[in-house]
């Protein structure tokens, strides 16, 4: 049988914290990171649970280098899943996720398994160009999965170049 | 090099409510179809600091991926397990590094703060002796689990 594991791989490990800065010195402590990709995520839209939210902002930070499954951390800004998950959990690890290049098939893979599409996202920048990620979640687990898109550009009309 | 390329994650724990309806889940997600279960009932175990007798979770665990792994608890005794299924409202309950020299790195996550709350002996004439434990850290309210490679002892 198709090990979709082995394929996709977890690209990280997600923690949402009340303090990005803290969180990372506190894992560079503990880890020994020496540096880390900051990402002012601010994406152009992010559908959570149906409700498109305005100006949706996570300062996010992902361990480097890009080798093995990374360390993510997430420190929502603005209402939405990971705000809720900050304001509901006792621990910080929240997710898995997926970078995947055929976004499109491997979530609908994720929901012809049952899972639920919780959050929807899209963001685009001049240096690496289009991306969608979505959160599924899934009730067997009780735990959310994140499908991220290998970013690509696009022409005028939208079409991957 | 950093820690975590040395010992990289070698799994994702995930506490459930349903053993197998998770793993038939992952089977359905992912293809994951060779789960050995594990009635994990270990020789010795501590909780937060004390002994506890009779502690059982029920486990499932898959052979390795080429990476990041998932392990699947549901807690069944009393116990750590148990109080962070209660009481946490996300399945993701720790990640785990399996490590040659378990006490180097374990001491060296307690040495910088992380409380040592959850630490247990397994042994079976299939793969020997092994120790597991878990470090909770209070800053990232993240529970970190180090696990040693199993090994064979003498009487001694």
């Amino acid at each position: 049988m198709e090990n979709l594991l082995k394929d996709y791989q977890i690209a990280h490990i997600g923690i949402v914290v009340e303090n990005r800065e803290k969180a990372m010195a506190r894992l560079s402590e503990l880890y020994d990171i020496q540096e880390w990709q900051m990402v002012e995520w601010r994406p152009s839209k992010y559908v959570y649970r149906g409700q498109e939210y305005k100006d949706p902002y996570v300062k996010i930070a992902i361990s480097l280098p890009n080798t093995g499954t990374r360390i993510e951390v997430l420190e929502p800004q603005t209402p939405g899943l990971q705000m809720d998950v900050l304001k509901g959990g006792t621990q910080t690890i929240n997710h898995i996720c997926h970078v995947v290049r055929d976004f499109d098939k491997a979530l609908q893979g994720f929901l012809d398994a049952g899972c639920e599409l919780v959050l929807e996202t899209e963001y685009t920048d001049e240096i690496r160009g289009f991306r969608r990620c979505h959160y599924v979640y899934d009730k067997a687990l009780n735990s959310y999965i994140e499908i991220a898109e290998i970013p690509y550009f696009r022409n005028e009309k939208g079409a991957r170049l | 090099m950093s820690l975590l390329e040395q010992i990289p994650f070698q799994h994702a724990g995930y506490l459930v409510a349903n053993r197998e309806a998770a793993c038939r889940q992952l089977e359905k997600i992912y293809g994951l179809d060779q789960w050995t279960m594990v009635e994990y009932k270990p020789l010795k175990a501590t909780c937060y600091g004390k002994p506890f007798d009779g502690y059982y979770v029920k486990a499932a665990v898959h052979p390795p991926v080429g990476g990041c792994g998932i392990e699947i608890i549901q807690p069944v005794s009393e116990g750590m397990h148990m109080d962070f299924f209660r009481r946490d409202p996300n399945g993701i309950n720790h990640v785990c590094h399996t490590v040659k020299d378990y006490e180097k790195y374990l001491q060296l996550f307690l040495d910088k703060g992380c409380e040592l709350i959850f630490e247990a002996e397994m042994e079976d004439e299939i793969r020997g002796y092994r120790r597991c434990g878990y470090a909770y850290d209070p800053i990232l309210r993240t529970v970190f689990e180090f696990a040693e490679v199993p090994h064979f002892r003498n009487k001694k």
